[in-house]
């Protein structure tokens, strides 16, 4: 793992489990960010979160959950999140031809 | 042409729609935006563009639908699973860099076996790919997609290559190293850790890599996405080897990327022939 670095999002304290929730995300460096949301947040605020902190374009990164694709709009809760589960920050890919 | 057919041109009146509604250089009207899909991502089905792996994952899937809604129920027909075409970079980032593969400490096999309920899995774990026919396996290798074809009931994996061909200056395995080491060696791993049972660790079988010598081949460098789609497509729907032997032109080409933007507007894949779900239904 290369350089972690620790992210709070709607971090308030003494606000234990409940309605929050801590997710890593990890990117294809090895890198990873811990974010703490709640759990009806859209994941659109971790993952804007996530390209300023990398300063990397939204558009470039696919965003992975059990392998599956995420979409803004959905929730930890709708998406039956538990606490300490990964998130893969995958960089877009194309193809044409050209090696 | 019959409906259904692989060749079947697109209406003129639906290919308008896709210039004035996909590709104009307008921005597109956030409802015919297809889920999981950006804006920049519909543009690279258009014609004489690099397709993304977006479009590339959200057809497989329409096409993944299709096989269920007409053969799962069928106790005769081959069963197909599909890795997403993340699970490849994310294999090669995290799991290849090991001498021994099967040498990790408890920490890596637990990463490794979180991505592999991830990735080879369904319903968080409950089905598992090495309970599948074959496992449709896609790269994108710095610039071009492959698709890898993995028969699990034969141990066998086959390369469709829309470009290369086994060549005296390079080999297709020094051309893919990683990406045949993941195939060839990570997944018979994986099936290990997955049914250890079934595929004991003292007995993993390390199939090799096969590469199909006849198969429709691109001419140009921007259409190899496409290629794999209907590569896909192929194999889940014709049951004889015919389309191997297909000519796939520019304006087959072009017609492939309409229709396969027009199934992605329509959020449903092309119906199979009665011919191929016949021949589906019956075994193959």
């Amino acid at each position: 793992m290369s350089g972690t670095t620790t992210a709070d999002e709607d971090k308030k304290p003494g606000t234990e489990g409940g309605a929050h929730i801590n997710l890593k995300v990890k990117g294809q460096d090895g890198n990873e960010v811990f974010f703490r949301i709640k759990r009806n947040t859209q994941l659109k605020k971790l993952m804007n979160a996530y390209c300023d902190r990398q300063s990397v374009e939204m558009n470039s990164i696919a965003f992975l959950f059990d392998g599956r694709r995420l979409q803004g709009a959905q929730t930890p809760d709708e998406l039956e999140m538990e606490d300490g589960d990964e998130i893969d920050a995958m960089l877009h890919q194309t193809g044409g031809g050209i090696i | 042409m019959k409906k259904g057919h692989l060749l079947k041109p697109l209406n003129q009146s639906k290919v308008d729609w896709l210039q004035a509604h996909w590709w104009s250089g307008q921005p597109i009207d956030k409802g015919d935006i297809p889920t999981h899909c950006k804006e920049c991502s519909l543009k690279s089905i258009a014609p004489g563009n690099l397709v993304e792996d977006s479009i590339v994952d959200e057809y497989c899937k329409l096409l993944m639908e299709r096989d269920k809604m007409y053969y799962s129920q069928s106790e005769k027909a081959a069963r197909f699973y599909y890795m997403s075409p993340w699970f490849g970079p994310l294999m090669c980032s995290y799991h290849i860099k090991k001498k021994n593969l099967l040498k990790r400490t408890a920490k890596e096999w637990a990463q490794f076996d979180t991505d592999c309920v991830s990735y080879g899995t369904m319903d968080k774990g409950a089905i598992k790919c090495c309970d599948f026919d074959y496992i449709i396996i896609l790269f994108a290798t710095e610039g071009h997609w492959i698709l890898l074809l993995w028969s699990v009931k034969d141990f066998r994996i086959t390369l469709f290559d829309s470009l290369y061909d086994d060549a005296p200056c390079m080999s297709l395995r020094e051309l893919y190293r990683k990406e045949f080491l993941v195939v060839e060696q990570l997944i018979p791993i994986m099936f290990h850790r997955m049914a250890p049972e079934r595929f004991p660790e003292d007995a993993i079988v390390y199939p090799q890599v096969e590469n199909v010598v006849e198969r429709p081949k691109q001419k140009n460098c921007v259409d190899c996405g496409v290629f794999l789609m209907k590569y896909v497509d192929c194999i889940l729907t014709c049951n004889s080897q015919d389309w191997l032997g297909a000519d796939w032109n520019e304006d087959v080409i072009k017609n492939f990327r309409h229709r396969i933007a027009w199934e992605l507007h329509k959020g449903i894949a092309r119906h199979p022939t009665e011919t191929s779900l016949q021949a589906r239904l019956a075994g193959f």
